[in-house]
């Protein structure tokens, strides 16, 4: 059996790691084909003729493939390493039900995340956004995550520690809620149980509610709360303090799950659903402004005495980098929420700028920085094969983001009030064909910046690749400069 | 608590392989089709590579135990 052994205070523990290790494989591999789906359904924004007339090929299958990888199958596996990497390590024993368990969750999943993508090619669809697999995907999924939950907390369970670690809180939380959400927006009664089609069990405005409800929390519980169990574990490790207040992570926790669930009607201002739950909405979402921005202090000031390792570890760099663009996209998540101002980015390329800042800012930093600590951890290497290789792809990345985001808020806002526009006559100033032809230049500028990105990814790829299979490269590890002499004088 | 683990993982991982054959023996279209075979294959992958860790694990043990001489 491929375990590792860490001794504890006069115990030995078998940690169950060769999951971990599949898992981290996986997540790298599914980010570089979610990346290049991205760059791929970007390039057909700018020139559809790469649709290529097939209807596999088209834009509206191609974009779930896109971001499901990116979400559930990226992000998911990376979520899914580290919770069993930290809730290992915080509790110091081995994996509830040991490598028939874990195996089941890691294949099953990667089952799932197939199933689904070849789904969406072939056009099988629940047409719900992030919810998009059809009834018996639906079911796989949730058998294969209530085997995920019972690892996690068998696992908590049994712990040798009295304390439970506040990462795993946030881990838990996620596994749960996301549970809650799958079953209760994918309730529908399928046609046939021998075919693929199915209808929801709700329809107009209470599926749309449910829908949203499920939508906003997806990003909340998964996209929000996972990820901030990576940095409650990996930042205070990488920086080697501890966290900087950890009664500050409690209320953090608390108030994140009490506040986010409330925040779904955000998404459907100005519809049929009733005002006073658009406004509920909209209130709830920028409260959540608070717990956000407490979180992310909470993550930042861990580095309090260490900031000089921000510009020596480019791992650290892409953490606190992470925890930086969650701080931004908690910030314009709120005020884009406010009604006045959804009238103006709702439908635009805005919610695109928004939602890549988070996606690729905060939840692929943190995860890049988490698997760059993880990766010689698991093989038992000393250290990553290049670091100046992280330090080029984190500039590469950083640098694709500005260009995606930036792109995007310019292009949306101006969408926005070129659809509002009226003459002196009170006719609409533009056709909607003028927008889209307007919009085509930021759509280059867009696909450059998932070019960037997705090349930093596979500079990630190459690294790892090295590191696992052992050595360094030669490279002068961040000289510091002397300091000048005679400058005092 | 592991070897538990196994038997009910692999028993459970067992029905989910027939059911899946009976999907795609009944399926009115290609992605229960689909569905049905992944869903067996899944299983038969599964419970072969649980037996091939059971006897992985149990040469580990072989080799780990001290080797005795006979001599006549």
């Amino acid at each position: 059996m491929d375990r590792a052994t860490t001794g504890a205070v006069g115990v030995t523990i078998h940690y169950e790691e060769e999951v971990v290790r599949k898992l981290v494989i996986a997540s790298v591999f599914w980010g570089v084909v979610a990346f290049t789906v991205g760059l791929f359904i970007a390039l057909q924004l700018a020139f559809p003729a790469l649709n290529l007339g097939l209807e596999w090929t088209t834009f509206g299958r191609l974009r779930p493939v896109h971001t499901s990888a990116a979400i559930f199958a990226f992000g998911g596996n990376a979520l899914l390493a580290t919770s069993f990497h930290v809730v290992q390590r915080t509790c110091r024993v081995p994996l509830f039900g040991g490598r028939a368990l874990a195996d089941f969750v890691f294949w099953g999943y990667q089952l799932f995340i197939v199933l689904a993508a070849s789904g969406y090619v072939m056009g099988i669809t629940e047409g719900r956004e992030y919810a998009e697999p059809e009834w018996y995907v639906d079911i796989w999924l949730t058998i294969v995550w209530v085997a995920y939950l019972v690892a996690f907390l068998g696992t908590i369970m049994k712990r040798r520690e009295p304390h439970i670690y506040v990462a795993n809180w946030f881990y838990l939380a996620f596994i749960v809620t996301i549970a809650v959400l799958h079953i209760g927006n994918n309730l529908s009664v399928p046609v046939s149980f021998f075919g693929t089609k199915s209808y929801s069990l709700f329809s107009g405005v209470q599926d749309a509610m449910l829908q949203w409800w499920y939508g906003h929390n997806a990003v909340g519980f998964f996209l929000t709360a996972g990820f901030l169990g990576i940095m409650y574990y990996f930042i205070p490790k990488r920086a080697e303090r501890p966290v900087y207040s950890y009664r500050l992570s409690i209320i953090h926790f608390w108030s994140l799950i009490f506040l986010y669930i409330w925040a779904g009607p955000h998404h459907l201002h100005y519809t049929a659903l009733p005002d006073w739950t658009q406004t509920l909405g909209m209130t709830f979402s920028v409260m959540l402004w608070m717990p956000s921005w407490g979180g992310m202090i909470n993550g930042i000031m861990t580095l309090r005495g260490a900031w000089d390792r921000l510009r020596t570890d480019p791992v650290l760099r892409f953490m606190v980098t992470s925890v930086a663009f969650y701080g931004m996209s908690t910030f314009e998540g709120p005020v884009m929420s406010i009604k006045a101002v959804n009238s103006l980015s709702h439908y635009t390329d805005w919610t695109i700028g928004h939602v890549h800042s988070g996606a690729l800012g905060w939840v692929a930093f943190v995860v890049f920085g988490a698997i760059y600590h993880l990766v010689p951890v698991l093989w038992k290497r000393s250290g990553l094969y290049s670091l100046k290789l992280v330090d080029a792809h984190y500039w590469i990345a950083t640098i694709g983001i500005v260009f995606y985001i930036t792109s995007m808020w310019i292009s949306g806002i101006m969408q926005g009030l070129m659809w509002r526009a009226y003459d002196e006559l009170g006719f609409l100033q533009y056709a909607f064909i003028e927008t889209v032809e307007a919009m085509h230049p930021y759509y280059i500028i867009r696909a450059l910046g998932g070019l960037l990105f997705l090349t930093g990814a596979l500079l990630m790829v190459y690294n790892i690749w090295r590191t696992i299979r052992g050595g360094a490269m030669a490279e002068q590890r961040y000289p510091i400069p002397a300091p000048a002499l005679g400058a005092a004088e | 608590m592991e070897e538990t683990a196994k038997w009910i993982a692999g028993g459970l991982v067992s029905l989910v392989g027939i059911v899946g054959l009976f999907l795609a023996a009944n399926a009115v279209d290609g992605g229960i089709y689909i569905f049905g075979l992944a869903l067996a294959g899944f299983s038969i992958i599964y419970v072969f590579a649980l037996i091939r860790h059971a006897f992985d694990e149990r040469d580990a043990r072989i080799a780990a135990q001290p080797r005795t001489t006979w001599t006549a």
